[in-house]
């Protein structure tokens, strides 16, 4: 029982923290077919952001949404820079964004050192849920996450914005033809997912480390997120970090020596379902 | 007739550079004493660890500069980037690069033992002297002797792998444990290769320090109750901590290299297991870990640790002071062994009475040097001698505490101890 408890709070904070990683990089394939290798980047960039803010002074809630402000200000220059230009390059965006993400290391390197930096969270310290111990910014990142989340699929199910993502999604050409000035709505995505991943940054940082090469772990888990899920639907989005979270926990709390199986066993699921279903769990255009 | 001679000219300028790149004893051979003492030092530039190797270097060459230089030459220190991760191809290519390029009268650095392995080959087939700084591998110094070819390597510092777990367990069993009367011990480990092999070590010396030791550690064991790993890149630790307290684990040695080790006691501190936890941690030699974990690092023990500002020799403090004060930090372990590895030439030098690299071999084969680290004498195969807490036997790192001011208290070895080891407030 007790293990039980353990897996589901910490498997439903370990998801929210995934789903809310991996939201923006599915958002920005599922609309502009963009596999976008900078996602990392708008993270640390945002959890550097905040840092940097909180230190020349500015209060917490200011410095993150500094932080965030920042992420959205790289995506715009990733999108002008290297996805606009190649729009129907698949290869080119990859190499492309990835040589931003190495770059934006660089950058992050010699601005602020190699050495480690602490991003201040909301909340220090732990609270107990359901008679498990957890770090209160654990909890924090997971609220931040499920009310994310259902801003973007209210967004997109209920809005004149959303389904002009949803028509862009499906057939951009027609979606051009009808007027809709697709360009714009790209560039609006790109911007909503940096802002995701920024937000992200902020919540999710003050619990790991900032350093330099802090943004290859939340590419691949977003990476690992949507391939399991489907690249291009937000729902498998959301089923698949559900399901990565909670066995990741299940495995790192139930086997002897469970944290260092947890990636090996979730890499061999997403081995499994890449084979039998390509497309991801449910492969499908903003479903 | 011009061309020709321009072609003779030519043949004899390459001839001579391949005659001079074959040529054997070290490239000392041939040097004036108007002609700097080239040092190659080589390390990851990107992390503190191949920076602060670069600055030890840098801080020795401007005091010896200061005063007579390294054998009356001007010393000159030219660094290599083996980039992030301490890649094992740029270190040979940093060693081809000293070797050929910079004709370096000696090479001093690598932070991992991968990048320090692989460049000690192409070191030795140029017959070039070789420091290491960085590098615990007890493979560094296989094969070596004062007559063979492999000659030209030494280990200045930190002590080999094996010394290293020898040490936290010689600092667990007989300091932490009489002291809090823990029994009951844990390990948490990342899973590296590094990690592993202290690991599997600690699980036999633990329980059996004389055995695990030949006797070396004269201390009752303890029970190890668990041991868990982690993955290197790991950000939740919640459930080792729980398997550790229900094995009821009253201690737990952590054995981290690398950014790892910051997230893990951030959480430590936030979530307040009940049991101390201390041993191998690198980021922890930070003098801004206890910052930057935001005091969760209040109790944490760390070692085996380079230098703090401790008089382990009259050398120690001036150097801490000054390196301070030139860089804006404190130096972390390899900073001290590079700035002793540099400043060890120059006092074979002084000894030799040369800077031909057979002479500093044979000088520094036989040397007895107070350095920043403590007393520095090689054994056999060059390898830094180890004190097993006996500073007066050979090198024997620290083990501090972080305090609840955030300031480092040294636990371990006795001679240099500012107070006992102390458990976590919230344990208290």
């Amino acid at each position: 029982m007790e293990l039980l408890t353990t897996v589901l709070v910490t498997g439903a904070l370990t998801s929210a923290a995934y789903a809310l990683m991996a939201l923006g990089f599915s958002l920005v394939y599922g609309v502009g077919r963009t596999v976008n290798l900078a996602h990392g980047s708008y993270f640390m960039v945002a959890a550097y952001g905040t840092y940097a803010a909180q230190q020349a002074g500015l209060p917490l809630a200011l410095a993150a949404a500094v932080g965030i402000l920042a992420a959205c200000v790289l995506g715009v220059i990733v999108d002008f820079v290297v996805i606009s230009p190649m729009r129907d390059r698949e290869i080119t965006i990859l190499i492309g964004t990835l040589a931003v993400a190495l770059a934006v290391e660089a950058a992050i390197r010699i601005i602020f050192g190699v050495g480690n930096k602490r991003l201040a969270g909301f909340a220090d310290g732990a609270h107990t849920v359901l008679g498990v111990n957890v770090v209160s910014a654990r909890i924090i990142a997971a609220v931040v996450s499920v009310v994310l989340i259902a801003v973007v699929l209210w967004v997109i199910g209920s809005t004149s914005y959303g389904r002009t993502l949803r028509a862009v999604a499906q057939d951009e050409e027609a979606a051009r033809l009808m007027g809709i000035r697709t360009d714009r709505l790209q560039l609006s995505i790109i911007v909503l997912g940096a802002a995701l991943a920024g937000t992200a940054g902020v919540f999710v940082s003050p619990y790991q480390v900032l350093y330099p090469g802090m943004w290859l772990a939340p590419l691949i888990t977003a990476f690992s997120v949507v391939i399991l899920g489907g690249l291009d639907s937000i729902h498998g989005t959301l089923v698949a970090a559900c399901i990565l979270g909670f066995l990741d926990r299940l495995v790192a709390e139930a086997l002897p020596d469970g944290g260092t199986k947890a990636p090996l066993v979730a890499l061999a699921l997403i081995l499994v379902v890449l084979v039998t279903r390509p497309q991801g769990l449910k492969g499908k255009v903003l479903a | 007739m011009k061309r020709m001679r321009i072609a003779t000219a030519g043949a004899s300028a390459g001839l001579l550079a391949v005659l001079s790149a074959c040529g054997g004893g070290g490239t000392s051979e041939n040097k004036s004493s108007d002609d700097a003492f080239v040092i190659g030092v080589f390390g990851p530039a990107q992390i503190v660890q191949g920076q602060d190797i670069k600055a030890g270097a840098e801080l020795a060459a401007k005091h010896l500069n200061a005063a007579d230089g390294i054998g009356g030459r001007e010393v000159s220190i030219v660094f290599c980037d083996t980039e992030n991760g301490a890649k094992p191809e740029k270190a040979v290519a940093c060693a081809t690069k000293f070797a050929e390029e910079d004709e370096a009268d000696a090479i001093v650095g690598g932070f991992s033992s991968a990048e320090a392995l692989a460049a000690v080959d192409t070191i030795v087939k140029a017959e070039t002297l070789f420091l290491g700084t960085g590098a615990g591998a007890t493979d560094l110094v296989k094969g070596v002797d004062d007559e063979g070819p492999r000659r030209f390597i030494f280990r200045v510092g930190p002590v080999n792998s094996l010394a290293l777990a020898t040490d936290i367990c010689l600092a667990h069993v007989g300091g932490v444990a009489p002291t809090a009367g823990y029994t009951k011990f844990g390990i948490l480990s990342e899973d590296s290769e590094a990690a592993v092999q202290i690991t599997e070590f600690l699980k036999t010396c633990l329980p059996d320090p004389a055995g695990a030791t030949d006797g070396r550690i004269d201390a009752p064991g303890v029970d190890l109750v668990s041991v868990q790993t982690h993955a290197v890149d790991a950000t939740d630790f919640s459930a080792q901590f729980r398997t550790l307290e229900n094995a009821g684990a009253e201690y737990v040695i952590e054995v981290n290299s690398r950014q790892v080790g910051v997230a893990l006691v951030t959480q430590w501190g936030q979530l307040k297991p009940k049991f101390g936890l201390g041993g191998f941690n690198v980021s922890s030699q930070s003098d801004d870990f206890y910052k930057v974990t935001n005091g969760g690092a209040e109790g944490e023990l760390n070692g085996p640790a380079g230098v703090l500002r401790t008089e382990i020799t009259a050398q120690t403090i001036p150097f801490y002071d000054a390196f301070n004060e030139m860089f804006g930090h404190d130096p972390i372990y390899n900073a001290a062994s590079t700035y002793d590895a540099v400043t060890l030439l120059a006092e074979a030098a002084e000894v030799a009475g040369s800077t031909k690299t057979d002479d500093l071999v044979d000088a520094l084969s036989e040397i007895d040097y107070t350095g920043v680290q403590g007393r520095i004498r090689f054994d056999d195969s060059h390898d830094v001698i180890y004190g097993a807490g006996d500073p007066k036997e050979g090198l024997s790192p620290l083990h501090f505490q972080w305090t609840k001011n955030g300031d480092r208290r040294v636990i371990f070895p006795e001679a240099f101890a500012d107070g006992p080891y102390t458990p976590p407030s919230w344990l208290n």
